[in-house]
């Protein structure tokens, strides 16, 4: 069995801010709170799929809403809405897992499972970030996510028992935007057998081993040959540089209904004859190279800042920084037709159909 | 079509019937209608005669009109039926044609999907008609074009066939047809063939394009040291014995120390020392003169070594090589010279010598079947390649690497395995390792209907032969799940249910034996299993 030590911490918070492929938010309070926590109470176990024992029951916890105020909890939040979700609902928790493997909502649940003195399981909903409750692979296996409870900052506390996944997210976010931004969630229990048919495995340790490359790197080409050697031996697949250049717009429209941001890139050395255009929402969904597909969701399109070697948020993004644009297979699992439904570029208003990166870099992948 | 019929049946007030090749009375016109079309008496109810419009278009229909009863018909009448009879036959040509196009353009499409290089259809506008995958995720289309707009070879459009070599990171050769009906111009086929094999995007990570190692899987220990001792020994000039049982990837292992050595610009030339007939493979390895033989070829024929000239040979199954070619070998490896079959004069040549064998050296040596100065001489690195369930921890991520793999070569949507059919897949234990799991993944996407491969999609001779319904996800369904699963759930678990317990008396004997074999596998002592199958009995 693994163990989330002390020194993992930064190692996940890195790869946390990696696999939120432009989404999520810097927070120096969360790490250190988890650092903290560990040191003084030991680390928390994380269990592999195969290692949850028979007959456990097994729930998740996390935070929604803005992650910059996300960034600020002790963890104490988390431990109430579990503790009034299972004494409500008569539940015993032998586990928590995480229902999206990136930003806060990796050190968050960590921080509320070493209070609860419970492991952590390794594997979660998403492999990644998404924006929505639905978008999970729950959603694909047909798995209601409720019940499940949501709790405010101010100490509304909301259960939801059966509820379809897309209106459980339409009226999670209605009590988020009407609170102080932020609601933590807890619920979706899952028996061993259906934990294991419903997560993507392996992803916790994944970030933890992606954020590790993050950790004193000589250079970018280092940095990039680490990333290399931990996304080929993966699940995921071997991460590819798609583009290093200057970001010269950021722009923001409404279209389809869907807020959208649109990054220039200028591209630099090898690719000084280029343009990259990045298109987000929350995080980076779609790529262009020269006005050709580069990549697309659900496949993970992430920053790295070249200045600091760092994982980049698109909320710390400015012009006339240097980028590189790395790109990462999604988990086979996600690229599924009924995965597609759920997380397809046209599950964010984007009409064209999904290429995925293997295909466009074939030699590259299978040469 | 039928629509079409219908209408005209209204408007003339009679029977339309149509068909194709000959007619089916031999009161028609004797069977002979004209080719384009005629008012033809024809004569049945009791020798009443009966006109009717026919005719036989391209030789593909005929159709007819036949009147009921009997009906004069007005010049005008009958040259409007002859019209719309010569309509409609043109109408079903152009159906059959339409039918045929169809059928073609499937057969292209079946053929572009099993090609293992880009196909492309072009019209006469150098739009794209039809592109296989591997075209479409290649970019062969966008590169030809970048071409033609460059290019000064303005014959080439004339030319009925040319060839195009593109340069760059991924040289490409562009076969290109021009097809024509007559005179006109139809559009063009191109078949583009990637030499190297190597990339053809011009998007790639460039310092690292190349790197063969980046395309060999794992994180186990053992496998990493194999790959940092390989790396090493790709720096330098020195022969390398690969050993691994078969399929472990020898030859891939060979490629990516060619391509990273000082010779990777140089030729890598690879030859199965066991797949070729004793009597050719010495001059397939060393070639031969002309007139050395029988059906020799005129002007001889240079060798497989000669032609790695300055680059990396690679003798797979070494073990297998026949003795007297052993010691023309050795000859090679101690003084870089050789003679073709059938030639005097000797042959230098600067090669790197990687070989290979899945067989135990040194029980060919004392069987007197491998010479031991050969075998030193090759063995100068030795590098074990493990096989794969000797890194168990890596078979998850070469599933992955294979189940996309074959998503993209062969256009279907990506599937993944369930958690139960993976731990069955875990627990096998490969005897053909990599290769044969990646024929397990081709078996069970063809078998599984949905983007989940479960257990009953994974071939017979993986799942255990042992069939059993228990535990919590599988006691309501009908899946069965392997002995080896069954063993490893049971291991040594003090609670076990009472199924669980036959199953294990099935597995390891009802005797007075197998009864201790599942109380030791249990963890329990004999005496306690008695006691709970008494308790289960009574």
């Amino acid at each position: 069995m693994q163990q989330i030590t002390k020194e993992c911490i930064r190692s996940l918070y890195y790869g946390s801010l990696f696999t939120a492929c432009g989404g999520g938010e810097y927070s120096d309070h969360l790490p250190m709170s988890v650092e903290r926590h560990i040191a003084e109470h030991g680390p928390v176990p994380l269990l592999s799929l195969e290692e949850v024992p028979e007959h456990s029951q097994v729930i998740t916890v996390g935070i929604m809403g803005s992650m910059l105020e996300a960034s600020l909890q002790t963890g104490t939040e988390g431990v109430q809405i579990v503790r009034r979700l299972c004494e409500e609902r008569g539940l015993q928790v032998d586990a928590l897992f995480t229902i999206e493997a990136s930003s806060l909502n990796i050190l968050f649940p960590i921080l509320v499972a070493g209070l609860l003195g419970v492991p952590l399981v390794d594997g979660d909903c998403m492999g990644r970030a998404f924006p929505e409750f639905q978008m999970t692979t729950a959603q694909a296996v047909n798995e209601r996510i409720a019940p499940m409870s949501l709790l405010t900052p101010g100490g509304e506390y909301y259960h939801f028992e059966d509820l379809e996944n897309l209106l459980f997210e339409v009226k999670a976010r209605e009590i988020v935007s009407h609170e102080a931004g932020i609601a933590y969630f807890s619920g979706f229990p899952l028996d061993t057998a259906r934990l294991r048919s419903v997560l993507l495995p392996g992803t916790v340790s994944f970030v933890r081993d992606i954020g590790n490359c993050f950790i004193g790197p000589d250079s970018y080409t280092d940095l990039f040959r680490r990333i290399i050697d931990v996304t080929k031996n993966s699940i995921y697949g071997c991460a590819i540089e798609l583009f290093v250049g200057t970001a010269t717009e950021i722009g923001s429209s409404y279209e389809g209904g869907r807020p959208w941001s649109r990054i220039v890139l200028n591209g630099t050395g090898d690719y000084r004859k280029s343009t990259f255009s990045l298109l987000a929402q929350n995080e980076c969904l779609i790529a262009y190279r020269d006005n050709r597909i580069a990549a697309m969701v659900p496949d993970l399109i992430t920053l790295i800042d070249l200045r600091t070697l760092m994982p980049l948020s698109l909320s710390a993004l400015h012009t006339d920084m240097k980028i590189a644009v790395i790109g990462i297979p999604a988990p086979v699992r996600l690229k599924s037709k009924a995965m597609l439904k759920v997380l397809g570029p046209d599950c964010f208003g984007y009409s064209e159909e999904y290429i995925p990166i293997e295909q466009i870099y074939y030699s590259w992948y299978f040469s | 079509m039928e629509q079409l019929i219908r209408s005209l049946q209204d408007y003339f007030s009679c029977t339309l019937t149509y068909w194709e090749g000959d007619p089916p009375r031999s009161d028609m016109a004797g069977g002979e209608l004209p080719e384009h079309g005629d008012i033809l008496p024809v004569y049945h109810q009791g020798n009443t005669r009966v006109w009717v419009a026919a005719c036989r278009l391209q030789g593909i229909c005929t159709l007819l009109w036949e009147f009921p009863g009997i009906r004069q018909m007005t010049p005008h009448e009958l040259e409007h039926l002859l019209i719309c009879s010569r309509l409609i036959s043109m109408k079903l040509a152009e159906q059959r044609k339409d039918e045929e196009i169809h059928l073609y353009r499937q057969l292209v499409q079946l053929l572009g999907k099993r090609s293992h290089e880009g196909v492309i259809l072009l019209d006469t506008l150098g739009k794209v008609v039809y592109q296989n995958n591997i075209a479409r995720s290649r970019r062969i289309v966008d590169r030809y074009h970048a071409y033609m707009q460059q290019s000064e070879d303005k014959m080439v459009e004339s030319k009925r066939e040319h060839t195009v070599y593109l340069e760059g990171t991924a040289p490409l050769q562009l076969d290109i047809t021009n097809m024509h009906t007559g005179d006109i111009f139809l559009g063009r086929v191109i078949h583009a063939h990637s030499g190297s094999g190597s990339d053809t995007t011009d998007i790639v990570s460039r310092s690292l394009d190349g790197d063969g190692f980046l395309h060999i899987l794992g994180k186990d220990v053992r496998i990493v040291k194999t790959m940092k001792i390989a790396r090493k020994a790709a720096a330098t000039d020195a022969t390398i014995l690969l050993r691994g049982e078969s399929g472990t990837g020898k030859e891939q292992f060979a490629r990516a120390i060619h391509g990273i050595s000082k010779r990777r610009d140089k030729p890598f030339i690879a030859i199965n020392c066991a797949a070729i007939p004793e009597n050719l493979l010495e001059s397939e390895l060393f070639g031969y003169e002309e007139g050395s033989f029988t059906g020799a070829n005129k002007g001889g024929k240079i060798g497989k070594i000669e032609a790695a000239d300055k680059g990396t040979i690679f003798l797979d199954e070494i073990g297998d090589m026949p003795l007297h070619l052993q010691a023309k070998l050795l000859r090679v490896l101690q003084n870089r010279e050789f003679e073709r079959v059938g030639g005097t004069k000797s042959i230098s040549v600067d090669v790197r010598f990687i070989s290979a064998t899945h067989r135990d050296l040194h029980e060919r040596m004392r069987e007197g079947a491998f010479r031991p100065d050969l075998f030193y001489r090759l063995n100068v690195i030795p590098i074990h390649i493990p096989a794969l369930r000797e890194h168990p921890d890596d078979i998850v991520i070469i599933l992955n690497y294979y189940l996309k793999k074959y998503a993209l070569q062969t256009g279907r949507d990506f599937s993944y395995f369930s958690y139960d059919a993976l731990r069955v897949l875990l627990s096998y234990q490969w005897p053909g390792n990599i290769r044969e799991l990646e024929n397990v993944v081709q078996y069970c996407m063809t078998m599984s209907g949905s983007g989940c491969i479960e257990l009953e999609d994974l071939p017979p001779g993986i799942v255990p032969e042992y069939s059993e319904r228990t535990g919590p996800e599988v006691s309501s369904g009908e899946q069965p799940i392997g002995r080896q699963r069954l063993v490893q759930r049971t291991q040594g678990k003090r609670r076990v249910s009472r199924s669980d317990i036959d199953s294990l008396l099935e597995i390891f004997g009802d005797d007075t034996e197998g009864k201790r074999r599942v109380a030791e596998h249990l963890g329990v002592s004999l005496a306690t299993l008695y006691r709970r199958l008494n308790r289960r009995s009574s």
